[in-house]
């Protein structure tokens, strides 16, 4: 045995804890060798020093303070219990979220059809459409008292018109062209035609592209206060907004339960007129307003949506329409006012006007109080 | 009602179905042990007396988790080796090792007495120092072999190491300890 061999097992041979043929194997290899018998001699002594550390006593009173501490807290459940803990805790936590995912993938899943179709009904539906197409094809928009919720219904029915749109049209906007065509040939008021012209059609669609996303509010709709104040598309002609002013006041309004409008939900305009009907207008409405709406330029490009108050009533009001116009085109849409009414007043809001460079930026909202002419 | 014959199997079955006072009889049992080993770990009292307060509140919270496959007694101590090498490797601690060596004689003398030594006190503090110096898995070895006598089939389970390593890790260890107190041996051979 060399000496390597021998200090590997030097601390075996310490705790006798070899066999007897290697204890004796080392007993010769130390007799032979001072090198591992100092070894084995160091060895020794650090065994014993440590050994002979003392034991001290733990400090007085540990147990009583584990034993406080122990009662104040809760065991921890051994393995099985926490797997059923967890499970008993978890599983009506997971059940109930399982629930709630279904419900929500239910309701989405039968909604889904008509998001479909409101998304391709504000990208597809003619901003320009008559809205007596809609009240020939759809008589549930008919009643709709406002602008929002009608575009479910409308939604509806573009998708009852074609089936499936989305599955049927090429290009939406193409569709809602198709649509609106026949559509508009079937216009029971040749007034509300003849503010359509075919080429009208088209602008409102170029102009409500370049955008935001909402549909234009429709030329001969009613509609309440309520609705958003500012439809951003330049979806009609000015001319023919201001054409349908010439409209023979006896047309009923459609909603006449609808007409008091709420102080509080009515938006605040830029600028309100007040005009008065030209008699000879009234005498022929339906040809002036067709012979109007032929020439008037539809660059201004200005939205229209009216409330009509109490059509049959004593009231001096007739109607009450309000117009969203691009500030380039105000003084157009002015002038074209004037030739159709008699501009009896015009105002702007004082507040309104101290910032308006600010509103240069955006389309101005006017609110036209149409009265009956004097005659 | 346990008492204190009852065996630590006995007492963690009655503490596993809730019986507190169990509890009790297993600290009174291994806190000498084990308080000792952390001591001796740490180098200081303090210290070792929280350690080891630590040590019994984790392992009564986790008595629950305890399948009864090891001693009691082994189970506790791989706690406490683990919580005071923990603690050891904690940098401030280690500062205040070397600042605590010299108050470590003072715990001592009160329970040496008056007869011990001024040599003897000196190589408890040498030992004490070398075995703060060493790593501590080679502290842990020579203590548990060399200072609680624990045997090799239990240091495997407890270091969850093969025997034969337990073997040739304590003698790396100690060769290691000898090391650092040869200076001792040196001078006091040429004193004998």
């Amino acid at each position: 045995m060399n000496c390597q061999e021998a200090q590997l097992q030097l601390s075996g041979y310490l705790e006798k804890s070899l066999d007897a043929i290697r204890m004796k194997s080392i007993e010769t290899h130390l007799s032979s060798c001072p090198f591992c018998r100092a070894e084995v001699h160091g060895l020794s002594d650090c065994i014993r020093l440590v050994s002979d550390l003392p034991v001290l006593d733990p400090p007085a009173g540990l147990t009583q303070r584990v034993m406080a501490h122990a009662r104040e807290i809760e065991l921890e459940p051994r393995s099985w219990q926490r797997f059923f803990a967890a499970f008993k805790v978890t599983v009506p936590v997971q059940a109930a979220a399982v629930v709630l995912v279904s419900v929500l993938a239910i309701l989405l899943y039968q909604r889904q059809p008509e998001v479909k179709n409101i998304v391709f009904s504000e990208k597809a539906s003619p901003a320009v459409l008559p809205s007596n197409v809609d009240e020939k094809t759809n008589p549930a928009a008919k009643n709709s008292s406002t602008i929002a919720s009608e575009q479910p219904s409308r939604a509806r029915n573009t998708k009852r018109d074609s089936n499936d749109p989305l599955e049927t049209a090429p290009h939406p906007v193409g569709k809602a062209r198709q649509q609106s065509a026949p559509a508009g040939a079937s216009i029971k008021d040749p007034a509300v035609a003849a503010a359509e012209p075919e080429n009208a059609m088209d602008k409102p669609m170029e102009s409500r592209l370049a955008g935001p996303r909402r549909p234009a509010i429709q030329a001969q709709e009613v509609s309440t206060a309520s609705d958003s104040p500012r439809p951003s598309a330049d979806a009609l002609a000015i001319g023919a907004a201001i054409g349908a002013l010439s409209r023979s006041p006896l047309r009923p309004s459609p909603f006449s339960a609808e007409t008091a409008l709420s102080p509080l939900s009515e938006p605040i305009p830029d600028f309100e007129f007040v005009v008065k009907r030209r008699s000879s207008a009234r005498a022929v409405p339906d040809e002036a307003l067709r012979k109007r709406s032929e020439t008037t330029p539809v660059s201004t490009g200005a939205t229209e949506r009216s409330a009509a108050s109490a059509p049959s009533g004593p009231s001096p009001i007739v109607e009450i329409r309000w117009f969203t116009v691009a500030p380039e085109h105000y003084e157009q849409f002015r002038k074209e006012l004037a030739a159709e009414a008699i501009i009896d007043a015009e105002k702007s809001v004082a507040a309104k006007e101290m910032d308006f460079g600010l509103k240069r930026s955006r389309e101005l909202l006017i609110k036209v109080t149409v009265l009956p002419s004097d005659g | 009602m346990a008492s204190e014959s009852t065996s630590d199997a006995a007492c963690v079955r009655r503490l596993q179905r809730g019986d507190i006072n169990a509890y009790e009889i297993l600290v009174r049992r291994h806190e000498k042990a084990i308080f000792n080993l952390v001591y001796r770990m740490l180098g200081n009292y303090d210290d070792a007396a929280e350690t080891t307060q630590e040590v019994f509140l984790s392992a009564y919270r986790a008595i629950g988790q305890f399948r009864g496959d090891a001693n009691f007694s082994t189970w506790l101590y791989r706690i406490a080796l683990n919580q005071a090498t923990t603690r050891r490797k904690s940098a401030n601690l280690r500062q205040k090792m070397l600042v605590s060596i010299d108050g470590t004689d003072m715990v001592d003398d009160a329970q040496i007495g008056p007869a011990e030594t001024l040599e003897k006190k000196e190589l408890r503090e040498r030992v004490q120092r070398a075995l703060n110096e060493l790593e501590p898995e080679d502290a842990t070895v020579i203590l548990l072999r060399d200072l609680q006598d624990i045997p090799y089939e239990d240091l495997a389970q407890m270091l969850k190491i093969p025997v034969g390593t337990v073997k040739s890790r304590l003698h790396r260890a100690r060769q290691a300890l000898k090391a650092r107190l040869a200076a001792y041996f040196r001078a006091g051979r040429k004193a004998v």
